[in-house]
């Protein structure tokens, strides 16, 4: 501890002010190390400076020797040091706020790595059906072309296309609400129950009233098979619609 | 007064403790383990990074060029 007041009371006195601000200088105005570092070492200093200044004094009044010149030396430096203490003070809270405020600024962050995540995630998922979808596209696409093309083993509709097309549903009696009219070689050749055998107004009474528009019996052009003019009069005869006048019998 | 008075090492004692105490101080105050250049530094970054990355949330919802529906 002397030697580091005899070395301040050296500089003070050798050479004057400039090395005194020189070593001052360099060990706090440098800025070397951390702030911390630095208040820590202006405090042991303040602590050096202050016992020895309070031993000096003691030992003087003991002994009654008078050491001003030394003793104010000390009292210089333990002021001068206690300003840089004050100011590295100054200093140590100004950094207390601005460390507040990086604090703001790295939740501030966090919340930006959190929200830049999840739309990350969301922008994945939506690649991901995005390219289902064009996958399912493609092939829809490629049966479409094929279709078009047809299969060249078989150039023609098979019999379950046919039925199942607009034709077919057309004469299925039970999605449509007329009588249904199948091809008359459907029902000879046996592939049709009777249920689905074509019934025509002249057959019954009841179902020409009910299955018929009214006045548009007459429009009823469509011949069953095997029909021909000698029947007329049969057909005449059990059609009751007064407004029938189609037929004429020879 | 007697270098090796008591009162003096009394006295001697209460500012050792004093200076300890302030030592203690010290070591809780936020934001000195740094010299004032390195944290302006470290702000500094801070607030570039939170500007990129407001930039770059913006840019990917300015990218939504199609409503989603709401189920």
């Amino acid at each position: 501890m002397r030697r580091l007041v005899s070395d301040w009371a050296m500089a003070a006195s050798s050479s004057g002010e400039k090395e005194k601000e020189r070593l001052v200088g360099v060990s706090v105005m440098a800025g070397i190390g951390s702030t911390r570092e630095r208040l820590l070492s202006a405090l042991d200093d303040l602590e050096v400076l202050s016992r020895e200044l309070i031993e000096m004094l003691a030992i003087s009044r003991n002994q009654k020797l008078l050491q001003l010149d030394e003793e104010n030396q000390v009292l210089e430096l333990l002021i001068q040091r206690d300003g840089d203490f004050q100011e590295l003070m100054k200093l140590a809270l100004h950094q207390g706020k601005v460390h507040h405020e990086m604090q703001a600024l790295e939740k501030e962050v966090e919340k930006r790595d959190s929200d830049i995540q999840q739309l990350q995630k969301q922008l994945k998922e939506a690649e991901q059906i995005l390219a289902t979808a064009v996958y399912q596209a493609k092939e829809k696409l490629k049966s479409i072309e094929k279709a078009r093309k047809g299969d060249p083993r078989r150039p023609y509709p098979t019999d379950l296309e046919m039925r199942s097309g607009l034709l077919g549903q057309m004469n299925n009696p039970s999605t449509s609400g007329v009588n249904g009219h199948l091809p008359g070689d459907a029902l000879a050749a046996g592939r049709l129950p009777d249920v689905l055998a074509p019934q025509y107004p002249w057959q019954s009474n009841d179902m020409s009233v009910n299955m018929l528009p009214p006045n548009h019996s007459s429009d009823f052009l469509l011949e069953p098979p095997g029909h021909n003019k000698e029947n007329e009069d049969d057909v005449e005869v059990m059609s009751t619609d007064s407004s029938s006048s189609s037929s004429d019998s020879d | 007064m007697d270098k090796d008075s008591p009162d003096l090492h009394q006295d001697l004692n209460a500012l050792k403790t004093k200076f300890q105490e302030m030592r203690k101080l010290i070591g809780t105050m936020p934001g000195i383990h740094v010299s004032p250049e390195q944290q302006q530094q470290q702000l500094h970054s801070l607030r570039e990074q939170v500007r990129t990355k407001n930039e770059l949330l913006q840019k990917y919802k300015s990218l939504c060029m199609f409503e989603i529906p709401k189920e």
